[in-house]
């Protein structure tokens, strides 16, 4: 064996030293105390200032967020509610101090953990909580959710009691597929380096050196530059094709259109409302014990040509057993399917109504018109803001 | 597969299990395998695509070699051309030419049917549709003989680290190493994996950051001036360390394998002209319209607008090469008229030339950088209307807190890309960036400098690494 210059066994040991040095300097860097004790100082800063949407980066932010605005009226959804409601344009014409709590992409799943995790624990009370959904969505846990799984984590989703009653099987399906086990794979990665603690602090260090050579005008602490950066950057200013304009998970949900199965499955659609089958029973129960009332709208979709399907066929009877289940608990149902004043022109796609003003307005009065002798008991009537 | 994946990490882990044990023949195989499993993960029938061309090429080279006449010769070179235009035409422009020629007929009252026919654009096939396209020329003009292995040009047109989005290779430049047997070189796997370390940090930590930033910006339905050139800004660090990230991996995996592949990037954003920004930014791409349509056009060697007729085309190809767009002919055209004037420009204010000692070139990096910039909303803004929304706003319009916004972006932009633009070009400058041949390589006091250099580039990784990555831009030409 010979470590002589140039020699096999000396290139093989410097092959080594330069791998193992690259993954042992961020290993320890990013795993050291003074780290913790900087993210620590990171933590107590996370106050928004009052908006009136927004998504979660988390649960702790999103009760945050919720305790500053003080809702009475929540809306939960995803891109459908975002393409549909400007919330200070339906407050405008509602009166109701409201908020919209939206993810573009998400599913039921993650809106039983906003309604759960950031709505009830946040102790705001609203009076009422309407969630956007549309066909079956509600009672199809499993849709896209591979694409809320960050989402779900930073939630800490799994750990609810009821998510493996509702979840359970299918996340083991998931455990055992091919991007199942590759998750787990960089999830290892992650914990190695212990990414998520560094990169939060890094990031945030980035942006407040930005922030302190750029300091015009008066004196704003960092925290409230970061607000008024999301909210100029924020989904309400975004422009009508906005879709086609993002690059990120946003646009590849977006551009995806409808969902496979909605309208083409072969396969009937029933409505179960077991406990196994869906959150919409905890969510209904949540509502119960909290005492504010659920109201669920059924958002149309484009009036597309029928296809004739299983699905389609199915869905009129599913529709009417959810709204009965609904009622017989204590909840409230509206449908803007059958609409007319909705038209084709004011959808960008299958599913979402153009965000100019243009199309959008109308559509909220429309939405408000339906919505109002259906939920106005609850909130009470409010004067109107302008 | 896209690089920054554990599919990659083990798809590639894999292949060099078994790479180095394969005599010549069995280590072309195995690429061309691997090659084929890396495009078939992103939709199974684009193997169909590039295995097609491959035989067609790899044939129509041999019948031109064979060719007893001219005419012949030149009957399969237009063959081979024309079939790798029409399937580019097929999927990249057929749906642009049909909008365009019903929006037409429509204006002139003629109501025709809409054709609706959306075809899915393969990843990469601009790519890999010119590198054969060379191989062709080459081989027509005696340039190159024909590669009588189907195996060996198979691996020259399918070779995954480069396939999706170059550097468009010459066959002159890869065949000859695939015709020779690769052992593992210890000083190119180290070098190699600290230039994949490299690329992935350009493309994790700066390019998926900045896009963050950029495409909010871009989706703004009534962006201020300051916001949106923040914005620019954002997206012209995005898109440089994106693609010299993808380059950087390509040439890291390539180069652990025993191949060489060209660079593609020289530090294009200290360029001091147009011209050198085009010398110094996708060079494979710049190289290939100089030699296969600049100069076959008679170059600059020819009267002064005839050369201006020469670049205008040039531009106006590598516009359409780009996307099939408006915006995208319309930055091919900026461009091209950028340095069509520049010379004259540069003749009549001398500052453009050559004067002003260190300042004036300080000016003319500024400036070529902000110039190059303009043409960046061409590219990255699809919808023509917004362009000129984009490049109307007025700057005195804006209010004190669009200014603070816009600039905060700006200089969050500048940050992430500092180790790329800055940092990066003064390390080369000094000499720390040793090539793989480097007798440096084997001393212990440059194996620990790398270990660290490669730390470092890790931590940047992890530290910076954007949680919203996106697939590389250049995927979509």
């Amino acid at each position: 064996m010979s470590f002589q210059s140039g020699s096999p066994m000396r290139s093989v040991a410097q092959l080594v030293c330069v791998i193992g040095i690259a993954v042992l300097v961020p290993a320890l860097i990013c795993r050291s105390d003074s780290l913790e004790k900087s993210l620590r100082v990171r933590d107590v800063k996370q106050k928004r200032v009052m908006r009136a949407s927004g998504g979660v980066e988390d649960a702790p932010t999103g009760r945050a967020i919720l305790q500053a605005a003080k809702p009475e009226w929540v809306l939960i959804g995803n891109s459908m509610l975002n393409s549909r409601i400007e919330p200070n344009y339906l407050t405008g014409i509602s009166g109701q101090r409201l908020y919209k709590l939206s993810v573009s992409g998400t599913k039921s799943p993650m809106w039983y953990l906003l309604l759960k995790l950031v709505v009830v624990e946040s102790g705001v009370k609203p009076k009422c909580v309407t969630i956007f959904y549309r066909d079956r969505d509600l009672t199809w846990p499993e849709l896209r959710m591979h694409r809320n799984e960050e989402m779900v984590d930073r939630m800490k989703g799994r750990e609810q009691p009821e998510w493996p009653i509702v979840m359970g099987a299918y996340d083991r399906a998931q455990a055992m597929s091919w991007p199942g086990m590759m998750k787990r794979v960089s999830g290892t990665m992650d914990g190695l380096f212990a990414a998520e603690k560094m990169r939060e602090w890094a990031r945030w260090k980035m942006k407040k050196v930005a922030f302190k050579f750029t300091a015009l005008g008066p004196e704003m602490t960092d925290e409230d530059r970061r607000d008024e950066l999301n909210d100029a950057l924020s989904m309400d200013y975004q422009r009508s094709d906005w879709a086609s304009t993002l690059q990120g998970e946003d646009a590849e949900v977006e551009a995806q259109g409808p969902d496979p199965g909605t309208r083409d499955g072969e396969e009937p659609i029933v409505f179960d409302p077991s406990p196994q089958e869906s959150f919409l029973p905890y969510m209904v129960d949540l509502a119960k014990r909290n005492g504010f009332i659920l109201h669920f709208h059924k958002v149309k979709r484009r009036p597309d040509p029928p296809t004739g399907s299983e699905a389609e066929l199915t869905l009129p009877a599913y529709t009417e057993a959810l709204k009965a289940w609904l009622k017989e608990n204590g909840c409230l149902f509206t449908d803007e399917g059958g609409e007319t004043s909705i038209t084709e022109e004011m959808y960008h796609d299958g599913d979402h109504i153009k965000t100019d003003p243009q199309y959008q307005r109308p559509y909220m009065e429309i939405f408000w018109r339906n919505v109002q002798p259906t939920i106005e008991g609850v909130l009470g009537p409010k004067a109107r803001a302008k | 597969m896209i690089f920054q994946s554990v599919e990659y990490l083990i798809f590639f882990t894999l292949l060099l299990c078994v790479y180095f044990w394969l005599p010549r023949k069995g280590q072309n195989l195995l690429l061309v395998v691997a090659s084929y499993i890396f495009y078939g993960w992103i939709h199974h029938w684009y193997v169909l695509l590039i295995g097609i061309t491959t035989l067609f090429d790899w044939g129509c080279a041999i019948g031109m070699e064979k060719s007893t006449s001219d005419k012949q010769r030149k009957a399969y070179f237009i063959l081979s051309i024309s079939v790798n235009l029409a399937i580019l035409f097929a999927f990249k422009y057929f749906g642009f030419f049909i909008e365009n020629v019903t929006a037409v007929l429509t204006a002139i009252g003629l109501m025709p049917s809409p054709i609706l026919l959306k075809i899915a654009l393969p990843a990469g096939i601009s790519f890999f549709t010119f590198q054969s396209l060379s191989y062709a020329i080459d081989v027509y003009r005696k340039q190159l003989p024909a590669c009588r292995s189907l195996l060996d040009y198979a691996t020259f047109a399918a070779f995954f680290p480069q396939l999706v989005a170059g550097p468009i290779e010459r066959a002159g430049h890869m065949l000859p190493q695939y015709q020779v047997v690769r052992r593992p070189q210890l000083e190119a796997i180290r070098s190699g994996f600290v230039l994949i370390l490299w690329g992935l940090f350009q493309k994790l930590a700066i390019a998926d950051s900045t896009a963050m930033l950029a495409n909010k910006v871009f989706a703004l339905a009534d962006a201020s001036f300051p916001v949106l050139w923040g914005g620019v800004l954002a997206f012209g660090v995005q898109i440089y360390a994106d693609f010299s990230g993808y380059t950087a991996i390509a040439r890291g995996s390539a180069r652990i394998i025993g191949i060489e592949l060209c660079p593609n990037f020289n530090h294009p954003y200290i360029s001091q002209s147009p011209s050198e920004f085009w010398r110094r930014w996708h060079m494979s791409l710049g190289k290939w319209f100089k030699d296969y349509i600049f100069i076959p056009l008679g170059g600059s060697r020819v009267s002064s607008s005839t050369t201006i007729r020469n670049v205008m085309f040039v531009f106006f190809l590598s516009g359409l090469w780009h996307g099939a767009g408006w915006n995208f002919i319309f930055w091919g055209l900026f461009h091209g008229l950028l340095l069509s004037i520049w010379p004259y420009l540069s003749k009549a204010v001398p500052l453009f030339g050559k004067a002003g000692g260190p300042a004036g070139i300080v000016f003319r990096v500024v400036f070529t950088f902000a110039i190059m910039h303009v043409g960046r909303v061409l590219f990255r803004e699809h919808n023509l209307a917004m362009i000129v929304h984009h490049l109307t706003l007025n700057p005195l319009a804006a209010t004190l807190t669009e200014w603070r916004i816009g600039c905060g972006i700006g200089l969050e932009a500048v940050l992430y890309g500092l180790p790329l633009t800055l940092i990066f070009p003064l390390v080369e400058y000094l000499g720390w960036i040793p090539s793989p041949e480097d007798e440096r390589l084997k001393t212990w006091k440059w194996t620990l400098i790398q270990s660290f250099a490669a730390g470092l580039i890790l931590l940047g990784i992890v530290a910076l690494c954007s949680t919203e990555g996106g697939d590389f831009i250049y995927f979509q030409f």
